[in-house]
């Protein structure tokens, strides 16, 4: 057999054995990765590589070689699946680097981290001043996670007592022109309702539709396949807001036009009532 | 346009604002989204026949804002 036509057959399947042990391996994301798991992972290509290139290697030593690593690594993660003290021992456990505002020396100098290690780990979690940090932690990949004092935590929605409206995830009903049938009766909407909604929006047919997605208000985000014939479409909900307050505002002036004073009462109150109702909807009137 | 017109439309602007509500409470799944536009839609049915009953009145008392 020719030199050329032997590595062929060995870089092919080299490449198919490293694809089956990878997807053994599982789905740990690259960045979950522990310095244990990293290097593992380049012992693993490094065997596959002189494998697939070099000839005076054994086909049969690298395969085995191949294997123990896999089936080590596989050994290790069940352990640590299964007992705490062979977790902390394979995986290491989070350091705390600041707390309560205080940047523990001793426990940087045992992760080996300089302080400038630390002011770019907490720059990239956008903090720039220590002052901000209530507590921050070395992950065991290698990141720092940081907990900002209460004080400088983005302002939610809770914190000022708002009201907002609970949004589930949307999903894409039209990938393509091509209608997702399952996925659309599985939020309880037929064809037919969502052929008007596209049709609403610019569309004849949903092959002129390249993605349609439904949110959980039952709102159709349509975009067209031909960018030009977009009509301008008019905001339902901002609308419908706009003419309650129109609405609100002329009910206070009829109470101050008229000179009647039961009917002048009426518009009053009433302008309240509405008052109540646009303080109920307003979180829900936004595109 | 009179009072009574200016009336009558606000009316109109109401009754479509409830149609748009109780459409919208049948187009969402969230089960609070749809009690909340359900409610708004009840209110703002209140409000009309209020506002209703004054125009009833105000015909009553000078009927040129009835034939208009």
């Amino acid at each position: 057999m020719p030199t050329y036509l032997e590595m062929i057959i060995r870089a092919v399947a080299i490449f198919f054995i490293l694809f089956i042990l990878a997807r053994i391996l599982g789905k740990k994301q690259i960045s979950q990765l522990t310095f244990f798991d990293y290097v593992t992972g380049i012992a693993i290509g490094s065997m596959a590589a002189s494998v697939a290139i070099r000839q005076d290697q054994s086909f049969l030593y690298g395969f085995i070689g191949l294997s123990v690593f896999t089936g080590l690594s596989l050994l290790f993660s069940f352990l640590s699946l299964k007992s705490l003290t062979m977790r902390d021992l394979i995986e290491g456990n989070p350091t705390v680097l600041v707390q309560n505002g205080e940047v523990l020396e001793d426990n940087l100098k045992k992760v080996r981290l300089t302080h400038a290690d630390l002011m770019m780990g907490l720059r990239r979690q956008n903090v720039f001043k220590l002052s901000d940090v209530e507590t921050a932690i070395l992950e065991t990949n290698g990141r720092i996670s940081v907990m900002k004092k209460s004080q400088n935590q983005p302002l939610t929605p809770k914190d000022i007592g708002l009201s907002v409206l609970e949004e589930s995830s949307p999903s894409l009903v039209i990938v393509d022109g091509h209608v997702l049938e399952k996925r659309l009766s599985y939020l309880g909407y037929t064809k037919e309702w969502l052929k008007g909604e596209v049709m609403k929006q610019g569309a004849s047919e949903f092959e002129d539709v390249f993605l349609a997605q439904i949110d959980s208000q039952g709102n159709v985000y349509v975009d067209l396949r031909k960018d030009q014939n977009r009509s301008e479409k008019v905001p339902q909900k901002p609308l419908l807001a706009a003419q309650l307050r129109k609405v609100q505002a002329d009910l206070e002036m009829f109470a101050l036009q008229t000179n009647d004073q039961n009917a002048k009462q009426m518009y009053y109150n009433q302008s309240k009532e509405l008052d109540k109702v646009i303080q109920m909807v307003n979180p829900y009137m936004k595109q | 346009m009179t009072v009574g017109d200016q009336v009558k439309q606000a009316v109109a602007s109401l009754k479509s604002a409830q149609a748009s509500f109780e459409s919208f409470a049948l187009q969402t799944n969230n089960q609070n989204a749809k009690q909340m536009y359900q409610n708004a839609a009840q209110q703002t049915q209140t409000i009309v026949q209020q506002i209703e009953q004054r125009v009833q009145e105000m015909i009553d008392e000078e009927p040129e804002y009835g034939n208009q």
